[in-house]
């Protein structure tokens, strides 16, 4: 299991994320999110680097409700005054 | 001169009738409801006149919905008057943390987005409520759409200049202030327990998927839970069985039976609990080891089964799990409101949740993957345990209004799913309270309230916040 991230790996994941923020919201707007998105890769590093091995992933003891079903279907907008 | 024991019975009475009624617990508002020694309509002005002493400091209302409780409380106090009492909370005002949809009451989620928006239904957990026969005081104030670490209007009670936390803010403000004797709020980070300590109260959470989420906005829909703010554990027990059980308008809801959780409290007996000294008290500053010390040493004096419990290396992972989590799933959320409206978002979410719109599949799939791994060792570490206890947060509230402090001793266990509570255990610096927080068993509700009650029974309750005046920032 490792959870210490190389410099590298998030590197490449702040150079992920600008990329398609920049695709997305335009090179002025990526650019102000650049703090943001630094932060962001040191967190998703941090996920991308643990290992989880497939025999790891046995059933849950307690029957908790599985989130992976969940959709999001709470509220709506309604009405407005 | 002895008193005739008729007179005496009536001189009680008459004392009873002069504690301000703004102090009383859920538990005792509903008894004395009940026993018909003030009615609903009583608890309410007095209730409304705290509020008016106190909030102009406070500001932990987002929307006070005078009429709409009056007229509720005369409705319950007409029924009362003819012995229909509708349920336990019977006449029993209720905030609510202003992401949860009540009719024709304004929802904005202390967001811009949201500006002049009132649903037209009731939320689940309002229905149970007025079922039980609350009465909807009004909305509290959540830091934007429960999403954000900025530091709403609120302030705490204890000392205006700190936050009273976030995002539930404004519930645990006017609980410690006693505005209100209960409210609602939701976590999905560490959202309930660290407010609730901050400011000196008792925050609950159950196992995820409990309480229903129908008419609730949501932060992340796959963590988010709602819980009772109170300023006792029985009322947390009662709050949380009244609205807690399944739900089919919430395909997240559980379809376990709830247990007796307010039954339980009676069952109550010095605990078996773990304490992971190693990795929290090396996070927490000075006064709040040392509080968590006390606290522990005396509930281990009282009889409590006390030992060391080591933590699994997964929980190290919880910030950036939540982080992944909170932001892919809230993009989505706010897909819409963002390619519209972005301009109205503060700055600091808005960037969060653009970011959080171009995280990769992959890593949003490998946090959930994880984070059943968390699952799994967090059971274990329970094993042979009734709880786990730990401080609540690293520190008291933290001298700003600008941020609503650290979730981090939270965030692995609203991971995890399972059951948290949070009961003071002392005061720091600066008049500020500290919070015990106790962990159980998924689906372990009941068996955890007990051991919170007998570990407030050994610790004691602080009373309620007095208010004081800003001393500037």
């Amino acid at each position: 299991m490792t959870v210490t991230p190389t410099a590298e790996e998030i590197t490449c994941l702040a150079e992920l994320l600008y990329e398609a923020a920049r695709v997305r919201f335009g090179e002025e707007r990526a650019e102000v999110l650049r703090p943001t998105i630094q932060q962001g890769a040191e967190y998703l590093a941090v996920v991308s680097s643990f290992r989880v091995v497939p025999e790891d992933e046995v059933c849950l003891r307690a029957p908790l409700p599985d989130p992976a079903r969940a959709v999001s279907v709470e509220a709506e907008p309604g009405t407005r005054r | 001169v002895k008193t005739p024991s008729r007179a005496k019975s009536v001189l009680d009475a008459a004392s009873r009738r002069h504690v301000e009624l703004h102090e009383l617990t859920v538990t005792e508002a509903a008894s004395r409801i009940r026993a018909r020694e003030i009615s609903p309509e009583e608890l309410l002005e007095a209730l409304l006149a705290r509020i008016d002493a106190v909030e102009p400091r406070v500001q932990a209302w987002a929307y006070l919905d005078r009429d709409g409780a009056r007229t509720s409380a005369g409705i319950a106090a007409e029924e009362a008057s003819r012995g229909i009492f509708r349920g336990p909370l019977h006449g029993v005002p209720i905030g609510l943390k202003d992401i949860i949809y009540a009719a024709g009451i304004p929802t904005e989620a202390n967001s811009r987005v949201l500006e002049g928006f009132v649903p037209s239904y009731d939320a689940t957990i309002v229905t149970r409520l007025e079922a039980a026969g609350a009465v909807i005081l009004g909305k509290l104030v959540t830091a934007e759409f429960a999403a954000s670490n900025v530091g709403p209007k609120t302030r705490n009670p204890w000392n205006l200049d700190h936050t009273p936390g976030g995002s539930s803010s404004g519930s645990a403000a006017a609980v410690a202030a006693a505005m209100v004797p209960g409210a609602f709020g939701s976590q999905t980070g560490g959202s309930i327990l660290r407010p609730a300590a901050y400011c000196g109260i008792v925050g609950f959470k159950g196992t995820y998927g409990r309480i229903s989420l129908h008419g609730v906005i949501p932060a992340a829909w796959t963590q988010d839970h709602l819980g009772p703010m109170t300023r006792s554990v029985a009322d947390a027990a009662l709050l949380f069985q009244t609205v807690a059980g399944h739900d089919p308008r919430d395909p997240r809801s559980a379809t376990q039976p709830v247990p007796d959780c307010v039954g339980a409290l009676a069952r109550r007996r010095p605990p078996r609990i773990g304490v992971a000294r190693a990795y929290f008290f090396d996070r927490a500053d000075r006064e709040v080891v040392e509080a968590t010390e006390r606290a522990v040493g005396r509930l281990a004096s009282a009889g409590a089964d006390v030992r060391e419990v080591p933590m699994p290396s997964t929980i190290d992972t919880a910030q950036a799990l939540i982080w992944t989590i909170l932001n892919s799933e809230a993009a989505s959320y706010h897909r819409e409101h963002l390619a519209t409206r972005a301009e109205r978002y503060h700055p600091s979410l808005r960037a969060r949740l653009e970011v959080g719109s171009v995280i990769p599949a992959e890593c949003y799939l490998q946090a959930l993957r994880i984070r059943l791994r968390l699952r799994q060792d967090v059971e274990a570490a329970l094993a042979g345990l009734d709880a786990i206890a730990t401080p609540t947060t690293p520190t008291a509230a933290p001298r700003t209004l600008d941020l609503t402090g650290d979730p981090v001793f939270q965030n692995m266990w609203t991971l995890a799913g399972v059951p948290t509570v949070t009961l003071p255990c002392g005061q720091g610096s600066s008049n500020l309270p500290l919070g015990l927080q106790l962990i159980g068993p998924a689906f372990g509700e009941a068996p955890l309230l007990s051991t919170a009650a007998w570990c407030e029974d050994v610790i004691g309750r602080p009373g309620i916040a007095r208010v004081g005046p800003s001393t500037g920032p």
